[in-house]
């Protein structure tokens, strides 16, 4: 399986469905909106744009 | 072109199911049209050879002539749902002025019977005995993990083989309850695997949408009684009860348990494991496994793949994991998120220990006073349980309850229509979409999936949660109506009052509200309706005072209830406090609770009508909620 990625400004690689997670070890902060938006895009094709909350 | 059997194609990270025509990326559907579907799979079909673009054209549209620019339209559009970009030939290969080859490894997987697995693999199971009464079986499965991840991967595939003559769910799915395993013996040493196992097999078969199963918050009321199958079937409204006994002695566990068809009184299943305590990980698949089977119940590929066994983790991850999730079931939410936090400290890659880490932190911030800090934990947890596990279902839901608390309601919704995707007839995935619609002020079509979740499961957040949205809609019969009878729950009290309160029964509506806040004067909503029985009383000056202190408790906390905070707004206005109205109206809005169809209606903000600020919060909340709408309906 192949991991998903996000660029993001935190750095972070984030985990992957074979249960191999990787991440960035300062990884104790929530994501930003748009990290968040990335990702979610990635796990459950959020449309975007989204407004801002 | 199609096979008419169904089967799956496998080219890593996709998966194409013939069946269900549908293409999966790491268990997530992956929109295609069915002309680009039915593209795909005639190259998959053909992989590793070269295809002209005139056998690919007749292959797709059999029956019509059509311009060559239709096919490399076709082909792009499955370039893009793969994520491949020109150039790239990964998957497509373009030769030149002849046709495509399709190019990655695909792996056709061709469904074979259980039995031809079982037979050679896994002792017998035990054959279903007809009645209660019979004696118990002294047949005991000693599976190994190897045999049970075979077992379950080609079960299912076979399921989903059986599923080709008859695709159709069953019309009515079955209810199942799965009530705690009771210790055979006094062990508080091993109490806590009573109910966390049992909550294991509820998370691992929340993904079967031909079983509506009962949330582990309605079971654990079951721990450590004697269990009368009847009366606890009517009290779930299940026709299904799984029950079982363990006893643990050093390193070896023993675990009995019976499927049981309550209408029937026929056992449908009844099984006993034997197993070394660092084991205990597979328990729950076989447990599940035997469910299914003993149910007769059909699988979808994409269900087949959830079911299959966890990978090992270490033992004490796994057993610091029951324990959390058996604290939390007691609402020991601080130890829980310790016990939690050690499970993902020595097994990071443990998706369902992120989810349950993250839900303990959820309520700490609620529950404990856990405030800004726990909520962000909580996040964070999750995130990390959908980055291993993009849909591990949990974490889904618990996820999307605190995107929309935390006012981003515009993520919770695609999160948990996703889960709907995997199991349309999960409760508590429509109750909190149902939450979510209201803060963006869907009122009918929030009435419409907390219905719906009710009517899954009568008792899902029976004492937490009340139907709003049919209050917001002016609906107050059909409000009052829905709340539980017979209970003790101040929120369902005070929202029996919130009710009257809207009629207009001014004393009824001040017994239930006095009567709420004596059992629990801590709880907001409690405040928030003795505040407005003080202002039928006349003690005006008393509810503004108890209104500003809840304002200055919450801005202490900093968590914020949006929908909680607009009640509060409502008490001031009621109260005639029209600023202090204005400033937690905003806030409401601010954080997320922009339910403009209600506002608009909503009787008791009729003295705040012809302000200024008014009118510039109802263009703040109708701008949300119409891109809200834009973007998710």
């Amino acid at each position: 399986m192949k991991s998903v990625s996000i660029k993001a400004s935190a750095n972070r690689t984030l985990g992957s469905a074979s249960g191999q997670i990787q991440y960035a070890k300062d990884w104790d902060s929530p994501m930003t909106d748009a990290e968040l938006d990335a990702f979610l895009g990635v796990c459950v094709n959020l449309p975007l744009p989204l407004p801002l909350s | 072109m199609s096979n008419k059997n169904g089967c799956l194609y496998e080219f890593d990270p996709f998966v194409l199911d013939t069946v269900q025509h549908l293409l999966l990326r790491n268990s997530t559907p992956v929109p295609l049209t069915p002309k680009t579907y039915d593209t795909l799979l005639f190259l998959l079909e053909n992989h590793g050879r070269l295809l002209s673009k005139v056998e690919l054209m007749q292959a797709v549209w059999p029956d019509s002539f059509v311009d060559e620019s239709n096919l490399t339209q076709q082909i792009s559009m499955i370039r893009r749902a793969l994520g491949e970009s020109a150039g790239d030939d990964r998957y497509i290969v373009t030769v030149t002025g002849r046709g495509y080859r399709f190019a990655a490894s695909v792996t056709h997987v061709t469904p074979v019977t259980p039995e031809e697995v079982l037979n050679d693999a896994v002792e017998p199971i035990p054959t279903p005995v007809q009645s209660i009464a019979a004696p118990p079986t002294s047949r005991i499965l000693k599976p190994t993990l190897a045999v049970l991840v075979a077992a379950i991967f080609v079960l299912g595939a076979s399921i989903y083989n059986k599923q080709n003559s008859k695709l159709r769910p069953p019309e009515k799915p079955r209810t199942l309850a799965i009530l705690p395993f009771q210790s055979l013996r006094e062990d508080p040493k091993n109490d806590f695997l009573g109910f966390s196992l049992a909550d294991a097999v509820i998370t691992k078969l929340g993904y079967v949408h031909s079983l509506i199963i009962r949330p582990s918050s309605a079971i654990s009321v079951y721990k450590h009684q004697v269990i009368d199958i009847p009366k606890v079937a009517a009290e779930l409204h299940v026709d299904t009860l799984l029950t079982g006994n363990f006893i643990r002695d050093g390193d070896d566990l023993r675990i009995t348990s019976q499927l049981i068809d309550v209408k029937t009184q026929n056992i449908l299943w009844r099984g006993a494991f034997d197993l070394k305590y660092e084991k205990l990980l597979t328990l729950q698949d076989s447990v599940a496994l035997q469910i299914i089977k003993g149910l007769e119940l059909s699988l979808s590929p994409l269900e087949s793949e959830k079911l299959k066994p966890d990978r090992p983790i270490d033992p004490r991850a796994y057993e610091y994991y029951l324990r959390g999730v058996d604290l939390y079931a007691n609402n020991d939410f601080p130890l829980a998120v310790q016990m939690l936090r050690k499970s993902t400290e020595l097994e990071p890659g443990y998706a369902p220990a992120w989810a349950g880490l993250g839900r303990a932190h959820s309520a700490n911030a609620s529950f404990e006073f856990g405030g800004r800090d726990g909520y962000q934990n909580a996040q964070v947890a999750f995130e990390k349980a959908l980055s291993l596990q993009p849909t591990e279902m949990e974490a889904q839901i618990y996820m999307a309850n605190l995107l929309t608390d935390m006012g981003k309601v515009e993520r919770a919704v695609p999160l948990l229509r996703q889960a709907l995707q995997i199991n349309p007839n999960h409760a508590e995935v429509h109750w909190e979409l149902g939450y979510a619609y209201r803060f963006a002020g869907m009122l009918k079509e929030s009435a419409a999936e907390c219905e719906m979740a009710r009517q899954l499961d009568p008792g899902v957040k029976f004492n937490s949660s009340a139907l709003n949205s049919h209050l917001y809609l002016g609906d107050y019969d059909t409000f009052l109506n829905s709340l539980p009878r017979n209970t003790d729950a101040a929120l369902i009290i005070f929202y029996r009052g919130f009710g009257e309160y809207h009629k207009k029964n001014w004393d009824r509506a001040a017994k239930e509200f006095n009567l709420a806040y004596e059992l629990r004067p801590t709880l907001l909503q409690a405040r928030v309706g003795k505040a407005l029985s003080e202002v039928m009383a006349k003690r005006n000056g008393k509810a503004l005072e108890m209104l500003h202190d809840m304002e200055s408790k919450i801005e202490d906390r900093g968590v914020r209830d949006a929908e909680a905070s607009y009640k509060i707004a409502q008490a001031y206005a009621v109260a005639g406090d029209k600023k202090s109205a204005l400033r937690v109206l905003r806030q409401s809005i601010e954080n997320g609770f922009f339910s403009y169809p209600y506002f608009v209606t909503d009787p008791l903000m009729d003295t705040l009508r012809g302000e200024p600020e008014y009118l510039r919060l109802m263009t703040l909340a109708q701008q949300r909620h119409d891109t809200f709408k834009k973007l998710l309906f």
